[in-house]
């Protein structure tokens, strides 16, 4: 499963606001690099997040050609600006740097073609393919792997949707060329794979399913994997729910006695919790049975971790990184398994 | 508190990044309004399917742009009197979209000519900034009907913070920028010096564009911003009353986050930005704080209770019940599990309520900050709904268990 994910030369993670994108873009970047691939992670117009994720500072914002920055040796990390973007389009993808210092240097040009619907999501897209395509030297690329941390679902959407739309919309001209190319690339399963990351809870759940039909259904998307963050952790068992849908024996256990136990002084503080913990285990495990069914992408589940002043982001994402290598998907052929409350680890 | 900020306004703003439970949140405040008398109206944008179905109301309608009343019966089905009228609904972009564009082109010709226009749905609909826009429109227009006494917006999720201030000043300036007028004017050749020049000017600088995009797109949308010109002064004038009516005297704004620091960081950040804006802040709802209603209704019985049980004590107690599995070995393993359990849970309450502090330390002058609890169940029905008002209209729950026992 990993090495279909890891041939790949652009990986795009989609999902949902807050369900933690950056850091399953992080992870992978994290493990593409173990594996010897020099790797790009491109973030769109955000509030930059990979130097926490992998450590590095990043560079002063600048209106240099060069966003990209080097985190370490093998990974690298671009914030995509709508300016910078724009010049560099104009500038390395068009050759008309003249052209640029005369017109597009002006502040009211910038702002005509921040106006222009769905240039700027053209220009965003069209830098990753740019780097995607990008040689260091004669046939060798610059970056083994791109990996692009989409924006939130509506922002995300708008960008893998915009080269279609332009093909629909623009007879000819260079910006229909752009997404030609664009759209092509999008749409090559051996180059290209769009992962969805999301929350086993309510809402995420619904706009995953809503989302997997549109990039699959509609933008005819290659579609990856599914990587379920925040994994509820067993309250009874941490040793034994390494699969999100084993339900261990000694929760069994705990079932016939959790009667009693809530009412005896001692133990029903903790009889509680333990209960709470198991009922938002369950409803986890129903929101993962949804997603197999309605997605049916191989599946990732992830642990809820804390993130506060003693846990390092960075050391964070290593330690997932590393247990993701090792871990084996779910697949949608687990639900017979799973519904028969057989499975186990 | 907030009884008293229900009362008082007829606009409440609830702003904050996705997944922190703002819906919900906007959802139960009209309700609390209601429950009190009010006839209160949550707008929001893309609610849970079965929030929508808790409301009673069927997904089409939803969808259509247009208050739908929460049917009395419900309530008298819960034992809730409610005294007064809730009404909720779900923002259509591309519907107020459209009709501020019947209501704001100069002729009607114009009005159907620009609809027609292949990049005006994109813009509706993609334009960033839109959707920002036209939430705040459909708000204005609502108050402006008069209906309601009290209308609740829940914000649209955006990428950052900002675009809910910035966009729709971005869509105004847009409209309203120099070249544009330049097309709009279609320079004439009156043989002028000056007018020549200014032919030229214009018309390099369209062919240097059209080098960019291609020329059809050039023109296509400088047709496109022709047609939009003509709707300036109109969306200009909407949107200086609409940023008037967020200011007003009875508008409030409360950031709703979570107990998270990446989520804290950015409703500071926000409040900030509110405060600059001149916007009326209220205050901070913390929402989903571990720890409290662990069983549902009863948080204060859960959490109050200390124990310092070793697990050997725990062990022991396991074995005293009637009907505890005979299995000394499953009993010593549950044990362990529920005392490392509990500590967890406990950990994560103290984190969450680090949190807070953090916030209260410093947020911009002393707001409001009120904590919701973490439930079970995620709020799916009126119920839910209802006692998550409760809560909210006695300012949500206390603070931790830990520092209840520091106090006493």
């Amino acid at each position: 499963m990993l090495e279909h994910l890891l041939s790949k030369q652009l990986i795009i993670n989609m999902g949902k606001g807050g369900v933690g994108k950056s850091a399953i873009s992080a992870m992978i970047a994290r493990v593409a690099a173990s594996q010897g691939k020099r790797v790009l992670v491109c973030e769109v117009n955000a509030k930059e997040r990979m130097s926490q994720l992998l450590g590095g500072t990043p560079p002063e914002q600048d209106d240099s050609l060069e966003q990209i920055w080097t985190i370490n040796e093998r990974i690298s990390a671009v914030n995509i600006q709508p300016a910078p973007a724009m010049k560099e389009y104009i500038v390395q993808v068009l050759h008309m740097r003249l052209l640029y210092n005369l017109v597009f240097e002006n502040r009211v040009m910038r702002y005509f073609l921040r106006a222009v619907p769905g240039l700027q999501e053209l220009i965003f897209i069209g830098k990753v393919w740019f780097h995607v395509e990008e040689d260091k030297h004669k046939g060798a690329p610059r970056f083994d792997l791109v990996i692009l941390d989409a924006p939130a679902t509506g922002h995300g959407l708008a960008l893998l949707r915009i080269a279609k739309v332009v093909m629909d919309t623009v007879p000819a001209g260079p910006m229909r060329q752009a997404a030609e190319k664009i759209q092509k690339m999008l749409q090559d399963p051996k180059r290209t794979c769009i992962n969805l990351v999301s929350l086993p809870e309510e809402m995420p759940t619904n706009e995953t399913v809503e989302l997997y039909h549109k990039l699959r259904d509609e933008l005819k998307m290659p579609m990856g994997s599914l990587f379920l963050n925040q994994w509820p952790r067993h309250p009874l068992d941490p040793e034994s729910p390494m699969h999100p849908m084993s339900k261990s024996g000694i929760e069994e256990a705990f079932d016939t006695l959790r009667v009693e136990a809530k009412q005896d002084p001692l133990l029903w503080p903790m009889a509680l919790a333990a209960d709470g913990g198991l009922h938002r285990l369950n409803k986890a495990r129903e929101y993962l049975l949804e997603l197999l069914k309605e997605v049916g992408l191989p599946t990732y589940t992830l642990p809820r971790f804390s993130q506060d002043d003693e846990h390092d982001l960075t050391q964070l994402t290593a330690s997932l990184a590393k247990s993701w290598s090792q871990s084996k998907p779910l697949l949608a052929s687990d639900i017979k398994d799973f519904e028969r409350g057989e499975k186990s680890a | 508190m907030i009884a008293q900020v229900l009362k008082e306004s007829r606009v409440i703003v609830n702003v904050g990044s996705g997944g922190v439970g703002k819906t919900t949140v906007s959802a139960a405040l009209a309700l609390g309004a209601a429950l009190q008398g009010k006839k209160s109206l949550v707008m929001t944008i893309d609610p849970a399917r079965r929030l929508a179905n808790a409301l009673g109301i069927e997904s089409a309608q939803f969808g259509s742009d247009r208050p739908f009343e929460v049917d009395a019966s419900r309530f008298e089905a819960l034992g809730l009197s409610c005294e007064g009228r809730f009404f909720a609904m779900m923002l259509n972009h591309k519907e107020t979209f459209d009709r501020l564009v019947d209501r704001y082109a100069p002729t009607p010709e114009g009005a159907e000519s620009l609809k027609e226009n292949p990049w005006y749905k994109q813009m509706s609909t993609a334009l960033a900034g839109a959707q920002d826009y036209m939430a705040v429109s459909r708000l204005h227009e609502l108050v402006e009907t008069g209906e309601f006494d009290l209308i609740i917006l829940d914000t649209p999720p955006t990428a950052n913070a900002l675009d809910f201030l910035e966009a729709p000043e971005r869509l105004i300036g847009m409209l309203n920028f120099q070249p544009l007028q330049w097309f709009q004017r279609k320079v004439t050749d009156d043989g002028s010096q000056a007018g020549r020049l200014l032919r030229w000017g214009s018309s390099s600088l369209l062919r240097a564009m059209g080098r960019v995009t291609g020329k059809e797109v050039i023109d296509d949308i400088t047709q496109l911003l022709q047609e939009l010109g003509g709707l300036y002064d109109g969306f200009r004038l909407h949107a200086e009353q609409t940023w008037k009516l967020l200011r007003a005297p009875d508008s409030r704004f409360f950031m709703v986050t979570a107990p998270q620091r990446a989520s804290v960081l950015e409703a500071l950040f926000f409040q900030r930005r509110l405060l600059e804006a001149k916007m009326p802040f209220e205050g901070f709802w913390v929402n989903r704080m571990p720890g409290y209603l662990r069983h549902e209704g009863d948080w204060r019985a859960a959490t109050g209770q200390e124990t310092s049980a070793s697990v050997e004590e725990i062990r022991s107690a396991l074995e005293a019940l009637p009907s505890a599995v005979d299995t000394t070995e499953y009993n010593a393993k549950i044990a362990k599990e529920l005392h490392s359990y509990y500590d967890f849970v406990r950990h994560n309450a103290e984190l969450a309520e680090r949190e807070v502090v953090f916030l209260q330390e410093r947020a911009l002058g002393k707001p409001f900050v009120g904590l919701l609890p973490l439930v079970n169940e995620e709020i799916h029905d009126l119920a839910g709904l209802a006692r998550l008002s409760q809560l909210l209209l006695q300012d949500g729950v206390p603070a931790s268990f830990e520092k209840k026992e520091a106090d006493s």
